[in-house]
């Protein structure tokens, strides 16, 4: 069985510095890819803009604040494509602001990441994550 | 002559006011002063009528008297009282014509009245005198004398004499329509110099008021919006990298060498603690800025609960006491934004107490309608000359490194209680203290059946 991939969209290097030791805490080894932006993630999932590509990531993980194309607009552009790759997407907040205005829009994303307490946040997250798919498997 | 403040166009209302009343007047009392004349006239009038037909009638009497040698009493009865009449009306004609002709100043007319006076009274005189007993020729004289007055001269001086009075009348009646029609073209001319100076111009002024509000208020408003926008941004953005620079301290402080300095060591610390200084500047400025732009949650809850609760979050360290009144209201208002205020005061006051036990008092009273809630510590105290300096943003009393804080802690506390409608001041300690500050908090008493009405509508 291969392992799930990982996909961390984060522009800010020192956030992924981050994001990289706080998954090495949970001792996380899986492989993780990484797009700098929206725009980059998008072409990681579609070939020539709307064709679903097969090998990737199983889980997402999405920071808002990014040029080019933010979460935000990767996350309504991602919910547009019917036939778009089934993966897991964890947004990775900031504030409680950021929290309500990605769950007014109702996206289908598995859960939210404290960029304060990433660590706390990913074991949560993943724990869910691990239940969820026991259930499916 | 007038200003253009809108506050002064009381002054040109006035004015208008002024002019419009005393056209009015005017208008009501010049025509009558003529027409209270032609009243008295029409009287005048009335009795020169009846007395024209009084010497009719005496003629005919004194005609029959002559015809006829045996008249009988009744007859010269008749005479008699038709000629006293004739002489009383005479009377009041003469009296009221001869005030109209002094007053119209008419040397003329006095001389024709006083004339018509004395031919009346030559033939009054004559036809009393028929009534004594005279001879037959005497008496014949006399009615001819009589008939002759009569018929020529008397009857056509009693008919100018009317004619005369109706002249007066006619005159008095015009002249009163003319000064009703220059009245009411003055009342005309008024109003529409009203319109033109006084109306038209505050109305412009009240319009161009207006616009100023309207261009002021769209200003303000897009100043705020940028305002917003900015400190968001500000917020935001800036604590990014700010975030980036504690991880990376944590981890080259993880990494240092065994034999690294403690003077480095040190400035690593600082450097931490200048990191953090600055997350916490911005995120009380994100909070400053945000206070107001989220509607309140308002409801009725207990008063005390809410402060045990706030007590709870806050990590009271030994030897310190809070103190809460037994008995506190339920209150409504914004609960977490009461909360807000109590964790900013109790947090205040264990930060900057100088021993190391202390406590701190929250008491509740009612004053003039309003709740008043006084948090009290027996910390060093703020000088009486601070007392409104410490509620400014960015205002500090201590060194910041003696004391973490960004000052701006009070100055949201008092935007706080601001949205809640109340008022928070410094005031003096209670009677028999010496040291500590008291913060006295007045909230203003809401039923909660207010709130329903405003959540309903909203």
């Amino acid at each position: 069985m291969t392992p799930l991939t990982i996909l961390a969209v984060e522009d800010d290097d020192v956030d992924l510095m981050s994001l990289q030791r706080a998954l090495r805490e949970i001792r996380l080894v899986n492989p993780v890819k990484r797009a700098i932006d929206g725009v980059e993630a998008w072409d990681h999932f579609f070939d020539d803009g709307d064709k679903p590509r097969e090998d990737c990531a199983d889980i997402v993980l999405l920071d808002l604040n990014m040029p080019r194309m933010s979460g935000h607009d990767f996350l309504k552009k991602f919910h547009e494509i019917d036939n778009r790759p089934a993966c897991k997407i964890f947004v990775m907040t900031t504030s409680d602001s950021d929290q309500d205005i990605v769950g007014a829009h109702q996206y289908d994303i598995a859960g939210y990441l404290l960029k304060s307490d990433l660590v706390e946040s990913l074991r949560e997250a993943l724990e869910d994550l691990e239940q969820k798919w026991a259930l499916i498997a | 002559m007038f200003s253009n403040n809108p506050r002064h166009l009381w002054q040109r209302y006035l004015v208008a006011l002024v002019l419009i009343s005393l056209s009015i007047i005017v208008l009501n009392f010049a025509p009558k002063a003529n027409l209270n004349a032609v009243e008295a006239s029409a009287e005048v009038i009335d009795t020169a009528g009846r007395q024209r037909m009084l010497s009719q009638r005496m003629l005919f009497l004194a005609t029959r008297v002559a015809l006829d040698e045996g008249s009988s009493k009744a007859t010269y009865q008749q005479l008699r009282s038709a000629t006293s009449e004739f002489a009383l009306a005479q009377k009041q004609l003469s009296k009221a014509r001869e005030r109209r002709d002094r007053a119209a100043h008419s040397e003329e007319l006095l001389k024709l009245d006083r004339l018509l006076d004395e031919k009346v009274a030559a033939f009054v005189k004559i036809v009393r005198d028929i009534e004594t007993d005279l001879k037959p020729t005497e008496r014949q004289a006399l009615l001819n004398e009589l008939i002759r007055l009569g018929s020529e001269g008397l009857l056509g001086d009693l008919d100018s004499a009317v004619q005369r009075d109706e002249k007066y009348i006619l005159k008095k009646v015009r002249r009163a329509e003319t000064l009703a029609n220059a009245a009411f073209i003055l009342a005309l001319v008024v109003m529409g110099l009203s319109v033109l100076l006084i109306f038209l111009p505050s109305h412009r002024t009240i319009l161009k008021f207006l616009e100023d509000r309207n261009t002021f208020e769209t200003t303000l408003l897009e100043k705020n919006q940028e305002l917003e926008e900015f400190t968001y941004v500000a917020s935001h953005d800036l604590r990014a990298p700010l975030r980036g620079m504690e991880n990376l301290v944590v981890w080259i402080d993880a990494d240092l060498p065994e034999d690294t300095t403690e003077e480095t060591r040190s400035h690593l610390v600082l450097l931490r603690s200048r990191i953090l200084r600055m997350n916490g500047l911005l995120s009380d400025m994100l909070a400053f800025a945000k206070i107001g732009k989220t509607p309140p949650d308002v409801s009725t809850f207990g008063l005390r609960p809410a402060i045990e609760e706030v007590v709870t979050w806050v990590d009271i360290p030994d030897g310190f006491t809070v103190n809460l009144d037994p008995i506190m209201p339920m209150v409504t208002a914004s609960r977490t934004v009461f909360q807000q205020i109590g964790l900013n005061l109790l947090k205040n006051a264990i930060r900057h107490h100088d021993k190391d036990t202390g406590r701190v008092d929250f008491k509740y009273s009612v004053e003039d309608d309003r709740h008043i809630v006084v948090v009290s510590d027996d910390g060093p105290g703020i000088p009486a000359e601070y007392r409104e300096y410490i509620f400014k943003a960015f205002k500090r009393l201590e060194a910041r490194d003696k004391v973490e804080g960004s000052g701006i802690g009070l100055s949201i506390t008092r935007k706080l209680v601001a949205s809640l409608g109340g008022t928070i001041e410094l005031v003096d300690p209670p009677k028999g203290e010496t040291r500590g500050s008291t913060f006295r908090l007045s909230l203003p008493i809401r039923e909660p059946s207010e709130v329903m009405e405003a959540s309903a509508a909203a």
